[in-house]
């Protein structure tokens, strides 16, 4: 049904009707969003990102020819694009790894589910997917949040089905441990 | 000296034991194996739930017009399309195929040595075709050249076509 509508919104673009376009826009900018912001770690550059993935993806949306999902294909270009993005400005991101002691929700006093407001929870959630290793956080991302089949999320960021497997693995065990008052 | 001390140190750190793990963690890893290897992908319900309703970030409003006013100032990449369809691609060069094949048979053979190679056969039938041709004012380097570029139009079309295929 999503992929149809998807379709119909893609054909009317390809005809020269750009205004449909804002349609895909809403509804993928989010996510394309997050992707982005796994890879840059940086808020306004995954904004940049997102922003030149969609552009590009208007640009050679005449190639794209409906064999797999309108999301999956502009997903890979957001990925490709924030990928790009890192190589040319050479970004330095902080290691996640260094920031584990600041924003540790686990360590110390671990808080009661009934004391939890849902923006609180909002922020354990965040903090638990920055811990994890970028590939991890954007797995699990692509996995469990947009629920992307494992071949899809090989198509977008060209990994392999068994790597992705481990990686997501390794990444739910430690968000259930992160998580685990919350769950 | 230099490559001395490196052996030297090379063989000490060989000489540590490794880290030994604990003494559950094959039991450990087994368990692990052992429950998760029936599915896929194992996802855990509630995790998902939880990572589905908080772990997607928000862009600001404007966004949206940001994109869309961008776009609309950039034209639309048109695909290249060939003018001519597959069909009538086939259709063209099976019937040039055809009118020179005509060509070919309905000319005059004339002492034609019995001992000729297919080749020599082959251009003489030609030059008996394009002095036919010049009968009609058309002097034979015309058709060779009209020969040429249709077999580099043909070409370009059957490039052009391929590699479109492979993008798709």
């Amino acid at each position: 049904m999503d992929h149809t509508e998807d379709q119909i919104y893609v054909d009317r673009v390809k005809n020269g009707d750009a205004a449909s376009y804002s349609f895909l826009l809403n509804k993928y900018k989010n996510m394309a969003y997050t992707i982005a912001l796994k890879i840059t770690g940086n808020a306004e550059e995954a904004e940049d990102a997102a922003q030149e993935g969609f552009i590009k993806a208007y640009q050679a949306i005449h190639s794209f020819k409906g064999n797999s999902k309108f999301s999956t294909w502009l997903y890979t270009i957001v990925y490709r694009t924030a990928i790009l993005m890192i190589k040319d400005k050479r970004i330095k991101t902080s290691s996640i790894d260094d920031e584990n002691h600041q924003h540790d929700a686990t360590d110390g006093n671990v808080p009661q589910l009934d004391q939890i407001q849902s923006d609180e929870q909002a922020k354990y959630v965040k903090l638990a997917i920055e811990k994890l290793p970028k590939t991890e956080a954007l797995l699990v991302t692509l996995y469990y949040i947009n629920e992307s089949t494992i071949k899809e999320v090989c198509e977008i960021t060209g990994l392999s089905i068994p790597n992705v497997k481990i990686q997501l693995f390794r990444a739910r065990k430690r968000l259930e441990r992160e998580l685990k008052f919350l769950l | 000296m230099a490559a001395k001390k490196k052996e030297n140190l090379k063989m000490l750190l060989q000489k540590m034991e490794p880290d030994a793990p604990a003494s559950d963690f094959m039991a450990l890893v087994m368990k692990e194996i052992s429950t998760d290897t029936n599915l896929e992908v194992p996802i855990n319900i509630p995790l998902q739930n939880l990572l589905k309703q908080h772990g997607v970030a928000s862009l600001s409003a404007d966004f949206t017009n940001q994109v869309m006013d961008r776009i609309e100032l950039l034209p639309l990449k048109k695909q290249e399309q060939p003018i001519i369809s597959k069909r009538a691609g086939f259709a063209i060069v099976a019937s040039f195929l055809f009118i020179s094949l005509l060509f070919f048979l309905f000319t005059e053979n004339t002492s034609t040595p019995s001992t000729s190679t297919n080749a020599y056969h082959l251009t003489d039938q030609f030059s008996k075709v394009t002095e036919q041709l010049q009968v009609n004012g058309s002097p034979s380097l015309y058709l060779i050249v009209m020969v040429m570029l249709g077999v580099l139009l043909g070409l370009d079309y059957y490039l052009r076509y391929f590699q479109q295929q492979q993008k798709a």
